[in-house]
């Protein structure tokens, strides 16, 4: 593989793994959060603070990555709790705000300097090269999409889609939703923390400018354009979202404009996203294959 | 001892006096119905009922043990279910899933089997039993959102049995039911008495109302104005001028 592709690789799987973090809230939960690049901070810092300071080994500082992350962004979402949902978008954006400024101005943690000469991540003794970084990433994506998967068909899962759909109904036939809303935020923290710590570990080095605002909007942007509630589509918009400037190199400038474009056609033309237009796309050519009489979609039966 | 009873509930909000000292005792296998004008305050003593309204005084207790101040949640997995005087299905998720999501209510709140199946094979068995004895007609794959607005209900009637209750409020089940669906309703009503089952019936389908209760109480502007079985509160000069006189006159 060329460096090139596996930069794409790394970094398109990181972005992946976060969008899905997004997807745990947004597209399970109906949880809106426009500050997903606070909790993916922690992760980060975590890995980074942990190898620099602690020197403890790669999948180790990986694991505590996630585990911090799922316990601070649990306690984040206690906020969640205490305000209407129409503010919670807010209420996440502010969290946003507030971890880069903690990292920013607290020498602890490298202040505007940030952390730097992270060692390289070692599994065993043996020094990760960079295409064995990327199936790395790869596997946590497929782990984290797995799981996510396998979470639906729980009664966690069932609960949180119920819970998207109408709260209050959800509450009348017991489904602890105060409860799910904590445990749905800690999860997606747990995520988002590894996704943290698998950046830090690839660019050596974390800065609080790294996780910006625009950092959370982007990965909305990723969520969006592949079709949110779906996994392919949170995988799909995050690699293409990935390749896209790299693709559009002397667009460079214009990088944000682009991403606000793309989410503005996908909202109006396509809010089911890519995976949404897929479907129908799917949909209309095995009709038109004339196989409507196998497995008809419900209600679109032909009446000669 | 009354299987749910209500007793001296009164619900302000702001300035306006919702529920005024209201009393409400139901028993097992019994049908009480609730009837009165718009704004009578029905709704609300079933939102107190369930936990999504707090009353200034008052208790509600289901087999003596208190339920108001307790959370939504709780109180259904006590036994308490209901339906909205709108239809609220969950529309993206499928018929069966509808009723699923209604049967985990021992599952929720327990951190290990949270994380188990929801749908297994004899979950997906009794949901259908479920949506066949409250009539309604498959397929239970589509998405609920899809539903003719009766079926919506005959739905949400099928979604709250699935908790198992004690108790089953129906916020006017018959609105917008056909007639073969309403006589339908009357029957799974008249099962669930057989049953044992506690039934609050709000309804301004009055016939109906009068026809399927063993008792009917009367609200008017939050009170309780009227109390008895169906003949008596047919007779009522006071409900025929409250509430039933134009139709009586």
């Amino acid at each position: 593989m060329s460096g090139y592709l596996i930069s794409i690789i790394v970094f398109g799987g990181v972005w992946a793994i976060l969008a899905v973090s997004l997807n745990l809230l947004t597209g399970e939960a109906g949880l809106v959060s426009l500050g997903q690049a606070a909790f993916f901070a922690l992760g980060a810092y975590t890995s980074a603070l942990l190898a620099l300071r602690a020197e403890l080994p790669f999948l180790a500082c990986l694991a505590i990555s996630a585990l911090v992350g799922g316990v601070l962004t649990g306690a984040l979402g206690l906020l969640a709790l205490r305000v209407r949902d129409d503010f919670l978008v807010f209420t996440t954006i502010g969290v946003n705000f507030l971890v880069v400024a903690v990292f920013q101005y607290f020498e602890a943690f490298g202040g505007a300097l940030g952390l730097v000469a992270l060692p390289f991540a070692e599994v065993a003794g043996v020094r990760l090269t960079p295409q064995r970084y990327a199936w790395l990433v790869l596997a946590v994506l497929g782990l984290v999409v797995a799981a996510s998967f396998a979470l639906r068909r729980t009664w966690l899962g069932t609960g949180l889609a119920a819970l998207r759909e109408d709260e209050q109904a959800a509450r009348a036939l017991g489904i602890p939703t105060r409860a799910y809303k904590v445990v749905a935020f800690a999860l997606a923290g747990v995520v988002a923390g590894l996704a943290g710590g698998l950046y830090a570990f690839y660019l050596g080095s974390v800065f609080p400018q790294n996780f910006g605002f625009l950092v959370s909007i982007q990965v909305m942007a990723m969520l969006v354009l592949g079709g949110l509630g779906t996994l392919a589509g949170a995988v799909i918009g995050a690699f293409l979202l990935t390749a896209l400037p790299e693709v559009l190199r002397p667009l460079a400038d214009y990088r944000y404009t682009i991403l606000g474009l793309i989410l503005i056609l996908v909202v109006m033309v396509a809010p089911d996203g890519l995976v949404g237009v897929a479907r129908r796309w799917l949909t209309s050519l095995r009709r038109r294959g004339g196989q409507a009489e196998t497995t008809p979609p419900a209600g679109s039966e032909a009446r000669p | 001892m009354s299987r749910l009873r209500v007793r001296d509930v009164t619900v302000r909000f702001a300035s306006l006096t919702a529920l005024s000292n209201v009393r409400l005792e139901v028993d097992a296998g019994e049908v009480v119905s609730l009837v009165g004008p718009n704004g009578a305050g029905k709704t609300t003593l079933f939102n107190v009922i369930t936990g999504f309204v707090q009353p200034v005084a008052g208790t509600v207790r289901l087999d003596g043990q208190r339920l108001n101040g307790r959370g939504s949640a709780r109180i259904s997995r006590l036994g308490v279910a209901r339906t909205f005087q709108v239809a609220r299905p969950f529309p993206e998720l499928t018929v069966e899933d509808n009723v699923i999501v209604a049967l985990g209510r021992a599952s929720y709140p327990h951190p290990l089997r949270t994380f188990g199946r929801a749908r297994t094979p004899a979950r997906r068995e009794r949901a259908h039993g479920l949506l066949t004895e409250v009539g309604l007609p498959e397929p239970y794959d589509r998405p609920a959102g899809d539903l003719p607005v009766g079926h919506l209900r005959l739905l949400e009637v099928g979604r709250a049995l699935a908790t198992d209750p004690k108790v089953l409020l129906l916020d006017e089940p018959a609105a917008g039911l056909r007639e073969p669906e309403v006589a339908q309703l009357e029957r799974v009503v008249a099962r669930l008495r057989e049953r044992g089952l506690a039934v609050v019936l709000v309804e301004h389908n009055v016939p109906l109302a009068l026809r399927a209760a063993d008792r009917v109480i009367v609200l008017a502007g939050g009170e309780v104005i009227a109390e008895g079985t169906p003949d008596e509160v047919r007779a009522d000069r006071t409900v025929i001028e409250a509430y039933l006189g134009t139709a009586n006159a």
